[in-house]
């Protein structure tokens, strides 16, 4: 399902957070609307560039995290499930290894100007590419 | 990249030997030795290889599972939900009552490479972790003999919300590799018939559960058949025993569909026993956010387990927000 289509969806140019909310190499979440039908959803960072997804693991559909705002490992090189430890990479959501390799997080395309992170419209996907932990 | 530390193949068995942290492991014909520092010296438990390699299985498969993995009343993981410990004799009250038991965390990517590394190299040509004792060879035993890689890499099988759903998980049929198992010659492959009113065409789904079950082509590793934001019902077959005593972080429901299942409960923390619990179909039980279980089956039987994904769920137990039992009789 599209993220744009689901309940509570953020429109275009939410703004989310300021740049330095978020530490560099890590994550954090943002929620619009509450209870069953909140829309969840992270951005990570790495220096000035910053990506975001809906927080469902391809997996089980499952949230990523487990706990507030984690939603990498612990040397900040990818993104991990804390559930059943799918890695996924930063700049493309891409599964690299896990239970659903090959997979990808939806992209909600965010953008950082000015130290204002704020929702973006779509933009073509990067190319993949293979990286190692 | 994590770097795996590996020996050479043994000259005699033709084994590699691992070290993660200060653990140790290596194989010989039979047996696995696991050893950690321990008091100055270097303290060894010994495994027969076929339970180690059932036990590492299910862990690496199931990235870490919810809170404990002991592997036996010794060795085991306890899932931090981005990082791993590796215990020794932490869980067992003769090793951590007498100082000799070790802990060490491992970021997950590190220690699942590792484990990853070691079922590879140890799990010979013609042995399937993942199946009943009756269903596979004991190739597992002896000098080392190539390897199954196909075997291992299988995953805990999953759905986005329901297996035959479009672009779900398809059903399980002979063409796509999943027979009729052994045991449930006599199970009705009839799928249910669906008739929805005008304009719910594509709102309505159903399947038979009980086709899909007496066609897992493994034991004690549950699919996930339906997803409703966190709650997943994650159903399996079962024959032998669970290769692994799971230390629950979260309660548990378990729905006995067929046959019997017997289930040997104890203490979290000590492994003292606490009840025996036999599940015939019908029977439903909840296994509480502080016990370990292990499930033992006479005859194949199909179980429906009942996971609550919801994020945080450990950490509100630990605090003692939530009671670890559903409700207090």
């Amino acid at each position: 399902m599209e993220w744009q289509t689901q309940r509570n969806a953020p429109a275009l140019g939410t703004p989310l957070c300021q740049l330095h909310d978020i530490p560099d190499g890590q994550g954090k979440e943002f929620v619009f609307g509450s209870g069953y039908h909140a829309f969840r959803m992270f951005v990570v960072r790495r220096g000035a560039e910053v990506w975001g997804y809906p927080n469902r693991c391809p997996h089980f559909s499952i949230p990523i995290n487990v706990q507030q705002d984690r939603f990498v490992t612990s040397n900040h090189s990818l993104i991990m499930c804390a559930n059943h430890t799918a890695l996924f990479q930063y700049d493309d959501g891409y599964c690299i290894d896990g239970p659903c390799r090959a997979a990808s997080l939806d992209l909600v395309p965010v953008s950082q100007h000015n130290g204002m992170i704020r929702i973006r419209s779509a933009s073509a996907r990067r190319d993949r590419h293979e990286i190692h932990v | 990249m994590s770097t795996i530390r590996a020996s050479a193949p043994h000259p005699h068995t033709g084994y590699k030997s691992f070290e993660l942290g200060a653990f140790s492991f290596s194989r010989d014909e039979y047996f696995v030795t696991v050893s950690w520092p321990a008091r100055e010296a270097k303290l060894s438990h010994t495994m027969p290889v076929d339970a180690f390699l059932k036990a590492l299985m299910r862990d690496v498969s199931w990235g870490f599972f919810y809170g404990w993995v002991n592997f036996d009343a010794v060795l085991g993981t306890r899932n931090r939900y981005g990082s791993v410990e590796l215990y020794a004799g932490r869980y067992n009250d003769g090793y951590h009552d007498s100082v000799l038991d070790y802990v060490e965390t491992f970021g997950t990517p590190h220690i699942l490479a590792t484990f990853k590394a070691v079922l590879t190299d140890w799990t010979n040509a013609g042995f399937d972790p993942f199946a009943a004792p009756a269903e596979t060879g004991t190739t597992v035993f002896g000098k080392k003999n190539g390897d199954n890689i196909a075997a291992i890499e299988r995953n805990r099988e999953t759905c986005r919300r329901m297996p035959g759903l479009p672009n779900d998980a398809a059903l399980r049929s002979d063409d796509n590799g999943y027979p009729i198992n052994r045991a449930f010659p006599d199970v009705d492959q009839d799928e249910p018939e669906v008739q929805a009113e005008p304009g719910f065409e594509n709102e309505v789904h159903a399947i038979n559960l009980f086709k899909y079950l007496s066609r897992s082509d493994v034991t004690w590793n549950p699919s996930v058949t339906s997803v409703c934001r966190n709650s997943l019902f994650c159903p399996t077959t079962e024959e032998h025993m669970l290769p692994i005593i799971h230390g629950n972080d979260r309660v548990e429901w378990f729905i006995q569909l067929s046959d019997q299942i017997t289930w040997q409960v104890g203490d979290k923390e000590t492994g003292r026993p606490r009840a025996r619990v036999i599940m015939n179909p019908g029977d439903v039980a909840s296994m509480p956010a502080d016990i370990r279980h292990q499930g033992f089956s006479p005859k194949r039987a199909m179980l429906l387990v009942w996971e609550n994904a919801t994020p945080g769920l450990p950490d509100r137990y630990d605090s003692g927000e939530l009671s670890p039992y559903p409700i207090d009789l």
